[in-house]
């Protein structure tokens, strides 16, 4: 059996005392909605990015697409043209007679969430 | 044992503790939850905030698309998009540029947190000349 030597009457008013309890619950709760909110924000970001990302693939084909008829070197120039003035960059362009596949990238603006994902990624494809 | 235990109850000294920190953690909590309630807020205006920038990114995407194409904006075009936003439209002769902007209201009123949302796309116009 647990005897408590010395201190006792301390040790039964820590055990039995409702003061301050709720207080470290309620900080443990406040840090994790915290830290839920911060990784919220961050992977918001990245979503964003990403959709910025996939509609400038989108744009960069769909011109790639338009200069099919000049040849797979100008369709692909037109695409990389397009993607930098949506602020990307083109990473892989391959085209044939009929259709130019895309892909782009963008570097991730926050520094904090570069340490996790560098880059965002889309791929898309337009022909005709 | 459970005699001497019982006087021990009975004499009050456990029950006393209890008396005087009963209703502590009650107070406490109905403090504390106001404090919660403003950050899970706080939390769902991030989320709307990222629903809302991914629309007018969708929405800046689709306008150039379709001005780049030629067409003109549908009418109820401005009305898809979240109150207080503007766009314009940059055409020169190969390229459309579609720039959405707008200012985001705070979660709490009497706070006021300036974030500005943008998104901005750029298409290649199908009557542009063949040079570019």
């Amino acid at each position: 059996m647990l005897q408590v030597v010395g201190s006792s009457k301390s040790f039964r008013h820590y055990v039995c005392r409702e003061q301050g309890s709720v207080s470290i619950v309620v900080t443990c709760l406040i840090l994790a909605l915290l830290s839920l909110t911060v990784t919220l924000a961050m992977l918001g970001q990245v979503f964003v990015q990403q959709r910025a990302t996939e509609a400038a693939a989108d744009l960069s084909a769909l011109a790639g697409a338009q200069s099919l008829i000049y040849g797979t070197q100008r369709a692909c120039a037109k695409a990389s043209s397009v993607a930098q003035l949506n602020g990307t960059e083109l990473v892989n362009c391959t085209s044939d007679a009929t259709s130019v596949v895309v892909v782009v990238s963008q570097q991730v603006h926050s520094e904090r969430i570069r340490a996790v994902v560098s880059t965002v990624t889309a791929t898309s494809k337009a022909g005709y | 044992m459970f005699r001497s235990l019982f006087e021990w109850l009975r004499a009050g000294r456990l029950s006393t503790t209890h008396q005087s920190q009963s209703g502590y953690a009650t107070v406490e909590f109905a403090l504390t939850i106001p404090l919660l309630v403003m950050i899970t807020a706080v939390c769902g205006w991030c989320l709307g905030l990222t629903v809302i920038e991914i629309r007018l990114h969708t929405a800046a995407a689709s306008a150039a698309r379709i001005l780049a194409r030629g067409q003109e904006l549908p009418p109820g075009f401005s009305q898809h998009l979240p109150r207080q936003a503007e766009f314009e439209v940059i055409e020169n002769q190969s390229t459309v540029r579609v720039n959405i902007r707008m200012n985001s209201g705070s979660p709490i009123p009497a706070v006021s947190i300036p974030i500005r949302l943008s998104a901005s796309a750029v298409a290649a116009r199908e009557d542009a000349p063949s040079g570019w």
